[in-house]
C-alpha cells in the first residue's frame, strides 16, 4: 500500500485495487494501519478475514469493515455529488497558442478509456466573421453554473456540485437524449453502441472517471475529478504541448497549466479573457483568451494531420 | 543530516541529498565542515505595504555565515503549484526582500502559506522556510443549497403549480369514478327492487 | 335498454359477423407491424447506431412520431369535448370515432418515445427518481394523466351503448362478448337518476379532457421552447403546436368517418353535412395554424440573429420542398378544396384531409431535424451521417409499424363496440322527433 496523504483516497483507491472474485461484497475498511484515523467504521467486531490483494498481498481486515457492495456503490456516488470541498475550479484556454496538436483529445481519450470516436475535448477552426481570423477553439464541457442539462435531466442523472464539476452518473442515465439537446455547446456525446472498452480489474463505477462507458447513456467532459482528488491537473492541461490549457481553482485565485502559474485575475485583466457565448447566460466556467500575438499560422494546425481530422475543417468559415 | 523538505518527497531526492553532501565533505574535506543553509524569513507590513525580507545563512565553524548571490524562490502552495510571488537574489549580507501583494485570497480565515526556498541549488539543494500568516483575503465559499432548476430541490411554485394542478384534474377523475360506482349501486338497488316486486 | 330497432339494425352487423376482408387487411397490417418489432430488436440487440440518429441530430423520425401520434388525439378533445360543451346535434355518429382516435393515439405515441430512450431498462427511473423541473417529467405525469382521462372519458360513452346490446335479445355474438357487455354496462337500465349521473359525468370529464389536452400539448411543446436552441426558442411553440395537434386530429377524424363509411356502409348516418361541418372545421383550423407558422418565421426571418438566420437559409435549400409542401400546400390546398362548391364533395374533402395529416407529419419533422443540424458550433465532421440526418429501414419500419398499431387498434375496437354510438343517435332521434 503505498503511503498517501489523503486516508480517503487512499481507501478508494484500495477499493479499486481489490477485486474479490466473489462480485458481492467489497472491502470498505482501510488495510494500512499507519494512516491513523482513515478507518472511520466505528465499532471493530474483533473478527477478522484474511485477504489476498491482487498485487499479491495478503492482508488482514476487520469483518466490520466490509461493507456489501452496493453501500459502497451509493458511498461513492455520495462522494462523486458532494465534490471537493472549497473549490470552484475553473479552466483558462489561450487561444492565441493553440495549433490543432490534438494531444488533448488523445490523452483524455486514453485516461477515460473512450472509443476512438468519442471525444469530449474537441477542436474546432471558427471564423467569426469574413474579415476576421480564424482561430482553433478547443471546447471542453464549459461546467456552467447555470447549466441547461442540469435542468431538464428527468431522473437526475446529471448533476452540478458544489465544486462546479457538472457530473453524469452512467448508472442512473436512460439515454433520454434531452441533455444533449439542452446544451448550447454540442458538448455531450451519446454512446450509440457498446463502446467495447477493457475496464481494469476490481473498477468500481464512479460518476468521476465515468468508466466504462455504457452503451445508451451519455458522456463528457468531467474536468478528471478522478485527478483533482489527488491533486493533479486534468490530463488534458498535462499533455497539451503548447500549454494552451490553465486551469485552477477560481477561489485560490491561481491557474496554471503545467508550466506557469498565474493569478486567474490578472490573466483575465491583461488578455481580455471572455466567455464563449456569454450572452447564453449559462455561466460556463471555462474562460477564453482572445488570440493576440499569435505564436504561428493558423494553417500550422493542418499540416501532418490525418485526413479524417483534416477533412472536417475544409467548410470552416464564417456562418 | 537534518533534512527540512517536506512534501513531494520520493527516494531519489534522498539519495541527491547523500550524495551532495558527502561530495560536499570530500571537496571541503580540508577545509572548515560547512553547516546546512538556513532561510529565515521577516515580515513587515507598512501602510498597508506588505514585505517579506529573507535571509540565508549557512554555519561555519560555528560562526554565522550569510549566503549571498544564491537564488531564493518566495512562493505560496496552490492546489496544483505554486505560485510565485517573487525570485530574490540575496544581496553580500544574505539577504533580499520582496513585497507581497495584500490582495491574494487565503482560505476561510485569510491564512496563507508563505514559502521561502533554494530550489535545486548547486551547494545547498533544497532548503525552504515555511510560514503560516495571516496575510490572506479570506475567501469564503458556500453555495447556497437552494432552489433552482438545475439543483436537487425545485423551486417551490412548481412544487406548488403542480400540486394544484394535478389535484384539481385527478379530482375530476374520481368524481367521473363515483359517478360510475352510483350508476352502479342504483342499477342493482333497481334490480333488487324488481326482483322483490316481482 | 331498449333501442330503436333500425339503428340496431344498421350498427350492429360488424360486431356479429367479420368478413374475409377484414382478416386480410388485419394481416397485412400485422406484417407491418412484426416488421417493425423485428427492427426493434435489432435496435436493442445492436445499439441506436443503426437508426440514422447520431451525436447532433439525436432525435429522429421517433421523436416527430411521437408529437405526431399525440398531436392526433386533439380530434377527441375537440370534436367531442367541445362539441359536447356547445350541444351541437350534428356531432352525434362521429364522436365514437373522435373519442376513439384519441384513446388509440395516445396509446401508440408514448411507444414511440420509449424506442428513442437509450436505456429501456431504466425506464420506470422516470417514475422512481422524477425531477420536477423537467420538461420530460411534466410530460410524463401530463401523459399520464391524459391517457386516464380519455379512457374514463371513453367509457363513460360506451356504458349506455353495452347496455343497449345487453339488453339486445338478438344480437348474435359470442357468448365472451356477451359477457363483456354485462360487465362493463354496471347494470345500467336507462332510469331517469342514472342517465343524469352519466350525463353529468360526461360534461365534467368534457371540460376537463380539453384543458388537459391543452395543457399536454403545451407540455410537449414546451420540451422544445424552453431549450436555447435556434428554432426552439420560440415563444409561440405551445399554442402553436396545441393548434397543429387540432388540425391534425380533425384531418384523421375524416379520413376515418370516410373509411368506416364506406366499408360499414354509414352513409345514412354519416352524411355529407358531417363532412362539409368538420371539413369547414378544418379549413379554420388551416387558418390559424397558417397564421401561427406565418408568424413563427416572419419574425425570426425578419431579425437578423444569425442563428435564426442560418436556420431559414436551411429551411429554404436543404428543406426546400418539405417546407413548401408541410407551410404551403398543406395550408392552401385544403382551404381551396373546401372554401370552393365545386371541390366541396365527400371525396374532395377527403383527399384534403389526406394533404393536411401529411403535411403536419412533414411539419413535425422541419420542426425538429433542421434545428438538430444547426448548432451554435457547427458541425465539423467528415462522417455524413453526423452531418445529415438520414433515417434508417428501422426507423421507417417502426413509423409504419406505429400507424399499422394504430390501424388494428381500430379494427378491433370496431368489433367490440359500434362504431357510431348507438345511444346517441338515439337521443338525437328523439330531439328530432320532439321538433
Amino acid at each position: 500500500m503505498e503511503n498517501n496523504e489523503k486516508g480517503k483516497s487512499s481507501r478508494r483507491s484500495f477499493l479499486r485495487n481489490v477485486g474479490l472474485g466473489v462480485g458481492a461484497i467489497s472491502v470498505a475498511g482501510v488495510a494500512n494501519a499507519a494512516i491513523p484515523g482513515a478507518n472511520d467504521s466505528a465499532v471493530k467486531s474483533g473478527k477478522t478475514l484474511k485477504l489476498l490483494s491482487p498485487d499479491g498481498k495478503l492482508v488482514e481486515v476487520d469483518l466490520s469493515d466490509i461493507k456489501p457492495a452496493k453501500e459502497i456503490q451509493a458511498e461513492v456516488k455520495s462522494e462523486a455529488m458532494k465534490g471537493l470541498p472549497n473549490r470552484k475550479f475553473v479552466m483558462v484556454i489561450d487561444l492565441s497558442k493553440c495549433a490543432n496538436a490534438r494531444e488533448c483529445v488523445h490523452a483524455c481519450q486514453e485516461g477515460h478509456l473512450l472509443p476512438k470516436d468519442h471525444e469530449w475535448m474537441k477542436i474546432y477552426l471558427l471564423q467569426d466573421d469574413n474579415l476576421t481570423s480564424k482561430y482553433w477553439f478547443p471546447r471542453p464541457c464549459f461546467h456552467c453554473d447555470k447549466p441547461m442539462c442540469v435542468s431538464v435531466c428527468p431522473v437526475g442523472a446529471t448533476f452540478k456540485r458544489p465544486d462546479g464539476i457538472v457530473l453524469v452518473d452512467n448508472q442512473r442515465c436512460i439515454g433520454c437524449k434531452f441533455c444533449m439537446t439542452g446544451c448550447p455547446y454540442s458538448a455531450r456525446v451519446f454512446n450509440w453502441k457498446d463502446p467495447e472498452v477493457e475496464v481494469p480489474e476490481g473498477h468500481v463505477y464512479d460518476p468521476e472517471t465515468n468508466i466504462p462507458a455504457v452503451e445508451g447513456t451519455v458522456g463528457k467532459c468531467v474536468f478528471c475529478a478522478d485527478n483533482l482528488r489527488k491533486g493533479v491537473l486534468p490530463r488534458c492541461v498535462q499533455a497539451c504541448p503548447m500549454g494552451v490549457l490553465y486551469f485552477g481553482d477560481l477561489l485560490e485565485d491561481t491557474v496554471t497549466n503545467g508550466v506557469e502559474t498565474v493569478r486567474f485575475s490578472k490573466l483575465m485583466a491583461d488578455r481580455a479573457g471572455y466567455r464563449f457565448k456569454e450572452d447564453l447566460g449559462t455561466l460556463p466556467s471555462v474562460y477564453y483568451l482572445p488570440p493576440y500575438n499569435r505564436e504561428f499560422p493558423v494553417e500550422m494546425g493542418l499540416e501532418g494531420a490525418d485526413e479524417s481530422v483534416s477533412g472536417r475543417y475544409k467548410k470552416a468559415g464564417p456562418r | 543530516m537534518n533534512n527540512m523538505m517536506k512534501g513531494k518527497n520520493s527516494p531519489g531526492m534522498y539519495l541527491i541529498m547523500i550524495q551532495l553532501f558527502v561530495f560536499n565533505f570530500a571537496v571541503h574535506a580540508q577545509d572548515a565542515v560547512l553547516g546546512e543553509a538556513v532561510i529565515d524569513m521577516e515580515f513587515s507590513e507598512v501602510d498597508s505595504v506588505k514585505t517579506i525580507t529573507v535571509t540565508a545563512h549557512t554555519t561555519d565553524n560555528g560562526k554565522e555565515v550569510p549566503i549571498t548571490g544564491e537564488t531564493v524562490t518566495v512562493f505560496i502552495p496552490r492546489m496544483f503549484s505554486n505560485f510565485v510571488v517573487a525570485d530574490l537574489t540575496l544581496d553580500e549580507s544574505g539577504m533580499a526582500s520582496t513585497e507581497f501583494p495584500g490582495d491574494l485570497p487565503g482560505g476561510k480565515e485569510g491564512n496563507l502559506t508563505i514559502v521561502a526556498a533554494m530550489i535545486d541549488n548547486a551547494t545547498y539543494g533544497n532548503v525552504e522556510k515555511r510560514v503560516e500568516k495571516h496575510w490572506g483575503i479570506p475567501t469564503d465559499y458556500l453555495p447556497s443549497s437552494h432552489r433552482a432548476l438545475w439543483t436537487t430541490r425545485a423551486p417551490s411554485w412548481m412544487i406548488i403549480t403542480l400540486s394544484i394542478l394535478l389535484a384539481g384534474v385527478w379530482g375530476h377523475y374520481f368524481f367521473a369514478i363515483i359517478s360510475l360506482i352510483r350508476i352502479s349501486r342504483d342499477a342493482r338497488k333497481e334490480k333488487a327492487m324488481a326482483e322483490y316486486r316481482s | 335498454m331498449n333501442a330503436d330497432k333500425k339503428l340496431i339494425a344498421d350498427l350492429t352487423p360488424e360486431l356479429e359477423k367479420t368478413g374475409i376482408k377484414w382478416y386480410i387487411t388485419f394481416f397485412v397490417f400485422f406484417a407491418f407491424f412484426v416488421t417493425g418489432i423485428y427492427g426493434l430488436y435489432q435496435q436493442i440487440d445492436k445499439g441506436h447506431i443503426v437508426t440514422g440518429m447520431r451525436d447532433n441530430v439525436v432525435w429522429g423520425f421517433y421523436i416527430v412520431n411521437f408529437i405526431f401520434f399525440m398531436g392526433l388525439s386533439y380530434s377527441g378533445a375537440l370534436i367531442s369535448g367541445v362539441l359536447h360543451l356547445f350541444n351541437t346535434g350534428w356531432r352525434k355518429p362521429i364522436i365514437r370515432l373522435a373519442e376513439l382516435i384519441t384513446v388509440i393515439s395516445l396509446i401508440i405515441g408514448p411507444f414511440f418515445i420509449f424506442f428513442c430512450i437509450g436505456r429501456l431498462d431504466r425506464l420506470p427511473y422516470l417514475f422512481m427518481y422524477p425531477r420536477i423541473q423537467s420538461p420530460i417529467t411534466w410530460d410524463v405525469i401530463a401523459i399520464s394523466t391524459d391517457l386516464v382521462g380519455c379512457f374514463i372519458y371513453l367509457y363513460l360513452s360506451f356504458v349506455e351503448d353495452f347496455a343497449i346490446l345487453r339488453d339486445h335479445p338478438d344480437l348474435k355474438v359470442a357468448p365472451w362478448k356477451k359477457k363483456l357487455y354485462r360487465i362493463l354496462s354496471l347494470g345500467f337500465t336507462g332510469s331517469e337518476k342514472q342517465k343524469k349521473i352519466l350525463a353529468n359525468a360526461r360534461t365534467v370529464m368534457s371540460a376537463m379532457i380539453i384543458a388537459i389536452a391543452i395543457i399536454v400539448y403545451s407540455v410537449l411543446a414546451w420540451i422544445f421552447g424552453v431549450t436555447l436552441q435556434p428554432g426552439w426558442h420560440s415563444t409561440i411553440f405551445g399554442p402553436y403546436f396545441v393548434i397543429a395537434a387540432v388540425f391534425s386530429g380533425t384531418g384523421l377524424l375524416i379520413i376515418l368517418m370516410w373509411i368506416f363509411r364506406r366499408i360499414y356502409h354509414l352513409e345514412e348516418y354519416i352524411t355529407k353535412r358531417h363532412f362539409v361541418n368538420i371539413g369547414v372545421l378544418l379549413t379554420v383550423i388551416a387558418a390559424f395554424y397558417g397564421y401561427f407558422t406565418f408568424s413563427d418565421y416572419l419574425t425570426k426571418w425578419y431579425g437578423s440573429i444569425k442563428m435564426d438566420s442560418i436556420l431559414i437559409d436551411k429551411l429554404f435549400t436543404d428543406y426546400y420542398s418539405l417546407f413548401i409542401f408541410a407551410n404551403y400546400i398543406g395550408i392552401l390546398l385544403p382551404a381551396i378544396i373546401i372554401a370552393f362548391p365545386r371541390f366541396r364533395t365527400i371525396p374532395g374533402i377527403t383527399v384534403a384531409a389526406v394533404i393536411a395529416l401529411l403535411a403536419l407529419w412533414v411539419n413535425r419533422y422541419i420542426i425538429v431535424i433542421p434545428t438538430l443540424e444547426t448548432p451554435f458550433l457547427p458541425i465539423q465532421d467528415v462522417r455524413p451521417e453526423w452531418i445529415i440526418y438520414s433515417p434508417t429501414w428501422i426507423e421507417w419500419a417502426l413509423t409504419l409499424a406505429g400507424v399499422s398499431v394504430f390501424a388494428m387498434l381500430f379494427m378491433l375496437i370496431s368489433k367490440i363496440a359500434p362504431i357510431i354510438s348507438i345511444s346517441e343517435m338515439q337521443e338525437q332521434d328523439k330531439i328530432e322527433i320532439m321538433k
